[in-house]
C-alpha cells in the first residue's frame, strides 16, 4: 500500500461532515450535503511529482443531519469499497476505518446561517446594505465544495489555476455568493479562507505545496429584464485570497541534485546558496519572497490572525502582533541561511534630492546633514540620515527617517527572531521594482494607491491617494489615481525645471491589480502609457508579481545597494535605512579566520618541527656515524700502512741482513781462500825439492818466486797448484825459469846442485770478497 | 619628515590591535618557519654528502684487518739480527783495530812491525754503503804464525779483506806486508736519508 501522508483530514473536519479516514489513500468527506470520495495517488517519481485527485460525487442521505451517524459512516465505507473497486482494485480497503468527527457548535451555527443565506439571498443583500460591517457571522466556509469540474469551467479557464495533476497542489475552491458586492464582505471571507487554509497546512507540513483558495464571483445579471444571478458560478476573478503558506514551484527542481537526495541537497543549498528574503507588510498582510540569485524561488503570505487587524492595519507598518506570524512563516520555510531585507512605510522616510556644488569629500557629510536637516520637520537627533552621492558629490540622494520608526520596525522583526540586514524605503523598492529608470509606479493596495515617480532610478516624488472601495466605483478610483499622477508629475516638473515634457510610463502594481477594469479606466482618463509589470528577475509563472511588487523591488534594490556615505557609480543607489545599532554585531569571522589560520599554521609547525628534527637527527646520526667510520677507516688505514711498513721494513732488513751476512760470508770465504792459497803455495803444494822464496798477491794473481831442483820439480809444483782446485787457483803458469845453484834444504853437508830459479804466476778465480776496486785499493 | 612620521604614527594607531597581534604572531611563525627551513635545507643537503662519505669509509674498512703482531715479532727478530750483524762492522775508531792487530799478533807470535791506517772511503756494495778503512800492515815471523795471525785477526775482525800481500824470506827471515780493507758502518740508502 502506498502511503500518501500529505493529506491530513483534520483540516477538513473543520467542515461539517463525516470523514472516513483511510490510511493515506482514500478519504471521504462531505461538504454540505454532497459527499465526495477522494482518491489521492502518489506519483511513482522520486519527489511526489504527480498527484491525482479525483472526486466522485455520491448522493447519500439527503438531510440536515446527514453523515452524523455511524450508520451513515458505514454506508460511506461501502462507498469507499465500491470506489476502490472501480479503481481497478489497486486500493486495499481492508483497513478502512470510519470515524465520526464531532462537529462543534460554531460550525453548526455557521451551517445554519449559511443555509439561511442561500435560501434567501435578497435578505442578505438587505442586511448588507443596512450594515456594511455585519455584526453576525454572515458567511461560512464552503457553501459547497466545488470540484473544478470540466463542465463548470468558464471561458476564463486559463486564468483559473485548476487541478494540476503534475504538481503537489491542494486546491481549495470556496464559493461564497454575494462576495462581489461588498469588499468588506470579501475581506471577511478572505480571512476565513486563509484561516481554513492555514489549518490545512498545519498538518501538511510540506513547503512544496500550494494552497489556493478561490472566491468565484457569481455574476449578477444586470439586464433589466433579468434581475437575477447567473446560475453557474463564474471563476473570472479567481483571486488568490489565502496564500497562507509558502509557495514554491521552482525550488524542488533547484534542490534536486544528481549526487544527493533532496534533503541533503537542501541542507547543502542552505549553507551554500545566497538567499535573500524580502519581507513587506501591507495592511497587516506580511508577504515574503525568497530569492536565490536573480530568481524568486518561494513566496508566502501571512494574514492577520483577526479580521480587525487585517482591515485596519496601516500599510507598511509592522505591529508587535505580526511577530508570531512572521516567525511562523519564516520557520516553516526551513531555510537555514537567509539575508532578510525589509521595507519601511511609504511616508516614514523622507526623501531628499540635493544638488550641491562640488566640495571636498571630507565636508560632504556635514553639508548633506545640514541640508537635509533644514528641510525635515524633525530634530537631527531624532532621525537617521542616509545618503549617497554621485557625480563627484554634486548629486546627493538622501533619506531621513525617524529613529523611532526604524527602531520599531527592527524591534518587531527581532521579536520574530529575525534580524534584518537592510531596510529600504517603500519608495525605493517601488522605484527599483519595475527595472525602468524613468517610471511612475502606482502601487494599489486595499484603500490607497502609492504613486512614486522615479527618475534615473531614484524616487523623486512620492504621493499617496486614498482609494475607498466602499464609496468609489472603478471610474472614481481611476480618476483619483489620475489626479495623483498629474500632481506628482507637476511637482516633479516644478522641482527639476524640466525644459521639455518627459513621457513617464506608468506601471500598476499591488495586491488588487487583478482588476483590469481600473487600469482600463485609467487609460481612458490619461495619455500616460501603461506598461505591464515585468520585473527584471526570474520567477515562476505562478508568482503574482504585482502583489509581491514591493518584495521584488526590495530584492532588486538590495542587489544594487551601495555603501553609505560614499561616492557611488551611477548605477544605484539603494540606501539601506538600518543603522549600525540595528545590525547584528558581525561575527568576527575575519579575525577568527585569521587567528584560526595562524593557529593552524602554528600548530602545523609542530609537525614540521618534528620532521625537521627527524631530518636533523638523521643528518647528525649520519655525521656521527661518518665520524666513527672515519676514525675506524683511519685506524684501518694506519694499521694497513703499518703492516705494510712492517713488511717493507722486514723485507728491507732481511735484504740488508742477507747482504751483510753475505758480505761477512764473502769476507770469511775470501780470507779463508787467501789463507788456503797461501798455505797451498807455501806448504801443501810445494814439493820437497822446490823452495818458494817469496810470493805476493796483486790483483788476481799470485806471483811466486823461488828455486827448484829441477824443472820437473817446478812443473810438479805448478801442477800441484793447479790441482788444488779451481776454487783456489784457476791457473798456474811458469813465467820465468833461470838456472841457478840449488841447495837442498835440510842437507847438512851443504852440497849444492844445479837447479832452476823460477817465477810462477798463479791466477785465482774471481774472489767475491775482493772486487776490482778493492784490488786496486790493495795495490795502492 | 616630521609630518610624514606623524602621519605614519597616526596610521599605525588606527590599525586595530588584533591586526598587530596577528601580524606579530605571523612574523614569529614566519621566523620560526624560516629557521626550520634553514635547518631542514642544511640537514637535507648534508645527508647525501655524509652518506657518500660513509659509503667511502665502509669501502675502506670492508677488508680484513691484518694481524700486526707476527710482523712486529718478525721485525724485532730481523732488527735484532741486523743489530747483531751491524755490531760486527762496528769499530768506532781505528785505534780499536790497531789494538786488535797488536793483541792478535802477540798472541800469534808475529812481530808487528808497522801499521799504516789509510784514509777511509765509502763504497756501496749490494745497496749497502760501507766505510772502508785501509790498513797496511808489516809483520815479521814464520809463515805459519803469520797465517795463524791472519786467522785470529779474522776471528776478531770478521770484516777484513786481504786485498794484497807480499811475503818474502820464507826460507829465512820471513816478513810480510799485508794490505787489508776493513768494512765498517754499513748503512743503507734509506738510513742515509733518515740521517
Amino acid at each position: 500500500m502506498r502511503i500518501f501522508p500529505r493529506v491530513k483530514f483534520k483540516a477538513i473536519t473543520r467542515l461539517p461532515g463525516h470523514i472516513v479516514r483511510y490510511p493515506g489513500q482514500l478519504f471521504v468527506s462531505a461538504w454540505n450535503h454532497i459527499p465526495g470520495v477522494g482518491l489521492w495517488r502518489k506519483g511513482s517519481g522520486k519527489h511526489s511529482q504527480s498527484t491525482a485527485y479525483s472526486w466522485q460525487d455520491v448522493a447519500l442521505n439527503q438531510g440536515d443531519d446527514q453523515f452524523r451517524s455511524e450508520q451513515d459512516a458505514a454506508e460511506l465505507q461501502e462507498l469507499v469499497v465500491s470506489f476502490s473497486e472501480s479503481d481497478q482494485g489497486e486500493i486495499d480497503v481492508s483497513q478502512t476505518q470510519v470515524e465520526s468527527n464531532s462537529i462543534d457548535e460554531e460550525l453548526s451555527e455557521l451551517i445554519s446561517a449559511q443555509e439561511s443565506l442561500v435560501d434567501d439571498p435578497d435578505a442578505v443583500l438587505e442586511q448588507l446594505a443596512d450594515s456594511p460591517q455585519p455584526q453576525e457571522e454572515p458567511v461560512s466556509l464552503g457553501e459547497e465544495f466545488v470540484q473544478p469540474p470540466e463542465a463548470e469551467q468558464s471561458e476564463d479557464e486559463e486564468a483559473i489555476p485548476v487541478f494540476d495533476q503534475s504538481s503537489d497542489d491542494v486546491e481549495l475552491a470556496i464559493h461564497q455568493p454575494y462576495a462581489e458586492f461588498n469588499p468588506s464582505f470579501r475581506t471577511r471571507l478572505q480571512w476565513k479562507a486563509s484561516d481554513f487554509a492555514s489549518s490545512v497546512f498545519e498538518r501538511v507540513k510540506s513547503p512544496f505545496t500550494r494552497v489556493w483558495a478561490y472566491v468565484p464571483k457569481r455574476k449578477h445579471n444586470d439586464s433589466p429584464e433579468d434581475d437575477s444571478y447567473s446560475e453557474e458560478p463564474e471563476y473570472l476573478e479567481a483571486e488568490p485570497v489565502a496564500r497562507t503558506h509558502w509557495v514554491s514551484l521552482t525550488l524542488p527542481e533547484k534542490e534536486e541534485r544528481w549526487w544527493a537526495p533532496r534533503r541533503w541537497a537542501q541542507i547543502f543549498n542552505d549553507f551554500v546558496r545566497r538567499r535573500t528574503l524580502a519581507l513587506t507588510v501591507e495592511n497587516g498582510v506580511v508577504r515574503m519572497v525568497v530569492f536565490q540569485g536573480k530568481e524568486a524561488i518561494a513566496w508566502g503570505t501571512a494574514v492577520p490572525d483577526d479580521e480587525i487587524t487585517f482591515a485596519l492595519s496601516e500599510s507598511g507598518t509592522l505591529e508587535p502582533s505580526d511577530a508570531p506570524r512572521i516567525a511562523t512563516l519564516v520557520h516553516d520555510l526551513n531555510f537555514r541561511r537567509l539575508r532578510v531585507i525589509t521595507e519601511l512605510p511609504l511616508y516614514s522616510p523622507l526623501l531628499r534630492h540635493l544638488n550641491l556644488s562640488r566640495i571636498k569629500k571630507a565636508y560632504l557629510e556635514e553639508v548633506v546633514t545640514a541640508e537635509v536637516g533644514a528641510t525635515i520637520p524633525f530634530p537631527l537627533d531624532d532621525v537617521d540620515i542616509k545618503w549617497q552621492a554621485r557625480n563627484n558629490g554634486t548629486d546627493v540622494f538622501a533619506i531621513a527617517v525617524p529613529k523611532a520608526v526604524v527602531d520599531n520596525h527592527s524591534d518587531v522583526l527581532k521579536r520574530a527572531k529575525i534580524t534584518p540586514m537592510a531596510a529600504y524605503s517603500r519608495a525605493v523598492s517601488l522605484s527599483f521594482a519595475t527595472g525602468l529608470r524613468d517610471v511612475i509606479t502606482i502601487h494599489h493596495s486595499m484603500e490607497e494607491a502609492a504613486i512614486v515617480l522615479t527618475r534615473d532610478q531614484i524616487p523623486r516624488v512620492v504621493h499617496k491617494v486614498e482609494i475607498l472601495p466602499y464609496e468609489m466605483d472603478t471610474h472614481a478610483q481611476a480618476a483619483a489615481i489620475e489626479r495623483g499622477v498629474e500632481h506628482v508629475y507637476g511637482y516633479f516638473s516644478s522641482q527639476e525645471s524640466i525644459t521639455q515634457q518627459i513621457h513617464f510610463p506608468v506601471v500598476f502594481t499591488g495586491y488588487t491589480t487583478f482588476d483590469d477594469s481600473l487600469i482600463e479606466e485609467f487609460k481612458e482618463l490619461t495619455e500616460y502609457k501603461v506598461l505591464p509589470f515585468e520585473p527584471p528577475l526570474q520567477y515562476s509563472e505562478y508568482l503574482p508579481t504585482t502583489e509581491y511588487a514591493t518584495n521584488i523591488g526590495l530584492a532588486i534594490a538590495d542587489r544594487a545597494r551601495g555603501r553609505l556615505g560614499r561616492l557611488v557609480k551611477p548605477k544605484g543607489p539603494a540606501v539601506s535605512l538600518l543603522s549600525q545599532r540595528h545590525l547584528p554585531r558581525p561575527l568576527p569571522i575575519l579575525q577568527a579566520a585569521v587567528f584560526a589560520m595562524l593557529f593552524l599554521v602554528g600548530a602545523a609547525a609542530f609537525g614540521v618541527t618534528t620532521q625537521v628534527d627527524a631530518q636533523t637527527l638523521e643528518a647528525t646520526t649520519l655525521s656521527s656515524r661518518a665520524s666513527s667510520l672515519e676514525r675506524e677507516a683511519r685506524e684501518h688505514r694506519l694499521i694497513v700502512g703499518r703492516t705494510r711498513s712492517y713488511t717493507q721494513r722486514i723485507d728491507s732488513i732481511k735484504v740488508l741482513n742477507g747482504n751483510l751476512e753475505s758480505r761477512l760470508g764473502d769476507l770469511a770465504t775470501g780470507l779463508r781462500n787467501t789463507l788456503d792459497r797461501m798455505e797451498m803455495i807455501s806448504r801443501h803444494a810445494l814439493p820437497s825439492d822446490v823452495r818458494v822464496e817469496s810470493f805476493s798477491l796483486e790483483g788476481k794473481e799470485f806471483n811466486l818466486s823461488g828455486a827448484a831442483s829441477s824443472y820437473e820439480a817446478l812443473l810438479e809444483y805448478t801442477s800441484n797448484l793447479r790441482a788444488a782446485g779451481p776454487e783456489l787457483f784457476s791457473d798456474a803458469r811458469i813465467v820465468q825459469v833461470d838456472s841457478i845453484i840449488f841447495t837442498q834444504a835440510g842437507e847438512s853437508d851443504g852440497s849444492s846442485n844445479t837447479g832452476v830459479g823460477f817465477r810462477v804466476i798463479a791466477t785465482i778465480p774471481d774472489d767475491p770478497a775482493l772486487g776490482e776496486d778493492e784490488a786496486e785499493t790493495g795495490e795502492e | 619628515m616630521a609630518g610624514k612620521l606623524n602621519n605614519l604614527i597616526h596610521k599605525v594607531r588606527k590599525v586595530q590591535i588584533w591586526i598587530m597581534v596577528a601580524a606579530a604572531i605571523a612574523v614569529t611563525i614566519a621566523g620560526y618557519y624560516t629557521l626550520l627551513g634553514i635547518r631542514y635545507l642544511d640537514a637535507s643537503g648534508q645527508a647525501p654528502i655524509v652518506s657518500a662519505r660513509i659509503a667511502q669509509f665502509q669501502r675502506t674498512i670492508r677488508g680484513e684487518l691484518p694481524d700486526e703482531t707476527p710482523l712486529e715479532l718478525a721485525l724485532i727478530v730481523q732488527e735484532e739480527q741486523l743489530t747483531e750483524l751491524r755490531s760486527l762492522f762496528n769499530y768506532p775508531r781505528p785505534d780499536d783495530l790497531v789494538g786488535i792487530l797488536s793483541s792478535t799478533s802477540q798472541a800469534a807470535g808475529v812481530e808487528l812491525t808497522s801499521i799504516t791506517v789509510g784514509d777511509a772511503k765509502t763504497e756501496i756494495k749490494d745497496g749497502i754503503e760501507f766505510t772502508i778503512q785501509p790498513l797496511n800492515i808489516s809483520v815479521n815471523g814464520e809463515s805459519i804464525p803469520i797465517y795463524r795471525w791472519l786467522e785470529q785477526l779474522h776471528e776478531q775482525v770478521p770484516v777484513i779483506s786481504v786485498t794484497s800481500f807480499r811475503i818474502t824470506g820464507l826460507n829465512s827471515f820471513t816478513s810480510a806486508k799485508i794490505n787489508l780493507l776493513v768494512f765498517l758502518s754499513p748503512t743503507t740508502a734509506q738510513e742515509d736519508e733518515a740521517g
